[in-house]
């Protein structure tokens, strides 16, 4: 009893320490903070949006920025603001989801290898090398044609793609820490293999998956909106912000304002999670920081 | 040194072989009947089971496999395309110049100026110029590179018509989607060139170039970058990855005949030979590339040399 009292007091200190350090950091707060509304917009959306997100108003086709419309509508007449807030659901829900299925699967096949080593490991190392010399928007676009369209189809897409860099990572700061002393203490007192992985090994090698989660949260999303752009991810009628870009660039020379914003909707968002996920980094680890 | 290279070469097969196989697995799950996409809706199921036939598509996955990878390796052919009944081969040795092209210059544009800038920002750390030079790099990650190159359209083709909106031709054509693909690589560059620049330049040997009177611009350019270049060198290795995918995509809005084109209209129109053969091919090339970052590696570092020739004496 009293052992695990100090393992989860002295997790909170460094937890409190990495939360302290964030704090400091304005660029990552207000990246923070950028995000949060976002993701508020996302779930309020069908409260917040002025029009529905498929309303078609023919009386006000491409129309620029004005009163009734702050940010125009598109060729159909529909709202550009209200469909940026609806498609935010689709891009964070694929950025979030992507990220975390990448990450698990990423997380099972690092820690076998990281934890058996030998042959295993050689195996599985070998293999990610080889899905690694296949550039991660080829593979994406491989696999997005074998799977097919959709939300689900690209988020499955996205997560099988994401595999070998966490996989990687993972496995890298396991065989640092499997020759440690308390793994040889719960081997001792006879913990099962998958207890000594998942309650001692994976909570002391994480942290750097969770930076580049972050980071990649960001990239996930970039990555999710250009599929959808060239036609693999989510289709048009849906309000996804890759998808309105697509559906905008027929109208490219008339009236760019139906291009802007979808992608200032993108940038803003991965701009603030990058600002977070530096601020993050430094914050996990102060000697990267310069 | 050579046996380092041959080492590095001979392991190229495996890696090479392995995305041959995981491509053909992938693609041979993909649902749809070959024969139904290539014939219609229109086509008798004889005439469906003849082209079956004909393709080998209702043999065994062992058998195909071994067949295509018979094929790829030993006749350089990557299959016949669905909808235009041409060699998929042909058709991407022709598009590769141009995609290659457009990576190279976009990878080029931004080592040329991801690496000065990165510099100054480590030179001038905390002040104005580090600041400016890496909130651009922040804004440059964080913009997705084809909407950058709608709004380069817009503005130097559509408002100014300087430049030519899409399209091959002159110098004039590149300069668009060269640029809207080298900003993630800039900033990504500068980024790691600041951070690898401040870690050496505080080490003992440039304080002594300074103290020796070393020129600033020496003791910058001549002492410390040297030593900063490894891992700027693998990011730019793995940039070269990120900047080919870029351009699958860049090319669909410049309208430039590469391989990027020619594999996104083929997985809209489920011409899967030509997908498959794609990925291989792109594949391959980009192991290459990896393959030349590593052998840049070992000329840079006369660490890597000395370890690989003292290992031949032992």
């Amino acid at each position: 009893m009293a052992n695990t009292k100090t393992s989860t007091a002295k997790k909170k200190s460094h937890f409190r320490m990495v939360l302290r350090q964030l704090k400091k950091n304005r660029a990552a707060m207000i990246g923070l903070a950028i995000f949060l509304v976002e993701v508020a917009i996302a779930v309020f959306a069908p409260a917040l949006m002025p029009y529905g997100y498929t309303d078609a108003d023919y009386t006000a086709l491409h129309q620029p920025p004005t009163a009734r419309h702050l940010l125009g509508t598109d060729d159909m007449g529909r709202d550009i603001l209200s469909r940026l807030m609806y498609g935010a659901r689709y891009s964070l829900v694929m950025g979030l989801t992507s990220t975390a299925g990448a990450m698990f699967l990423g997380i099972c096949v690092g820690s076998i290898a990281g934890y058996f080593g030998g042959q295993v490991d050689n195996i599985i190392m070998r293999i990610l090398d080889i899905i690694q010399s296949i550039p991660g928007m080829l593979l994406t676009i491989a696999l997005a044609a074998v799977l097919g369209t959709g939300v689900d189809k690209t988020i499955m897409a996205l997560s099988v793609a994401g595999i070998s860099g966490y996989a990687r990572l993972l496995r890298a700061n396991m065989l640092n820490v499997r020759n440690l002393e308390y793994i040889e203490a719960s081997q001792s007192i006879n913990c099962s293999k998958l207890r000594i992985i998942v309650s001692h090994m994976i909570p002391n090698s994480i942290s750097p998956l969770i930076v580049t989660a972050t980071m990649s949260v960001a990239s996930t999303i970039v990555l999710a909106a250009s599929l959808s752009f060239i036609g693999l991810g989510v289709q048009p009628p849906s309000p996804e912000w890759g998808a309105m870009l697509a559906g905008g660039r027929a109208w490219i020379q008339q009236y760019p304002h139906i291009v802007i914003f979808p992608g200032l909707a993108i940038m803003i968002t991965v701009l603030s999670l990058n600002m977070l996920g530096d601020g993050l980094r430094d914050a996990l680890d102060p000697k990267l920081k310069n | 040194m050579f046996k380092y290279f041959l080492k590095r070469l001979l392991w190229m097969i495996p890696i090479v072989l392995g995305v041959a196989i995981i491509t053909f697995t992938l693609l041979y799950f993909t649902p749809g009947d070959p024969a139904y996409i290539i014939l219609g809706s229109n086509a008798t199921e004889v005439e469906l089971e003849n082209l079956r036939e004909t393709l080998g598509v209702n043999q065994p996955y062992l058998v195909r496999l071994v067949k295509y990878l018979g094929d790829v390796f030993l006749r350089f052919d990557l299959g016949t395309s669905y909808s235009t009944k041409t060699s998929v081969t042909g058709e991407l040795i022709y598009r590769l110049p141009n995609t290659l092209l457009l990576t190279i210059a976009s990878l080029a544009i931004s080592v040329l100026i991801g690496l000065p800038l990165g510099v100054t920002a480590a030179v001038n750390q905390n002040r104005l110029g580090d600041r400016v030079s890496m909130l651009l790099a922040l804004l440059g990650v964080s913009m997705p590179s084809f909407w950058l190159a709608m709004l380069l359209v817009i503005l130097f083709a559509v408002k100014l018509h300087w430049l030519p909106a899409m399209g091959v031709g002159g110098l004039k054509y590149w300069i668009l989607p060269a640029l809207s693909g080298s900003t993630g690589g800039i900033a990504s560059i500068a980024r790691q060139t600041r951070s690898s620049m401040l870690e050496v330049i505080r080490s003992d040997y440039v304080t002594t170039a300074r103290a020796k009177g070393v020129k600033e611009r020496n003791v910058i350019y001549g002492h410390a970058l040297p030593n900063a270049l490894i891992p700027i060198i693998t990011l730019v290795g793995t940039q070269f990855g990120m900047m080919l995918g870029g351009t699958l995509i860049l090319e669909n809005i410049f309208g430039i005949p590469g391989v990027g084109s020619y594999l996104t209209t083929a997985v809209s129109s489920r011409d899967y030979p030509v997908v498959q053969g794609g990925v291989v091919f792109l594949a391959i090339c980009f192991s290459f590339c990896m393959l030349m970052v590593d052998m840049i590696y070992a000329l840079v570092d006369p660490r890597i040399k000395a370890q690989y020739e003292g290992k031949k004496g032992k």
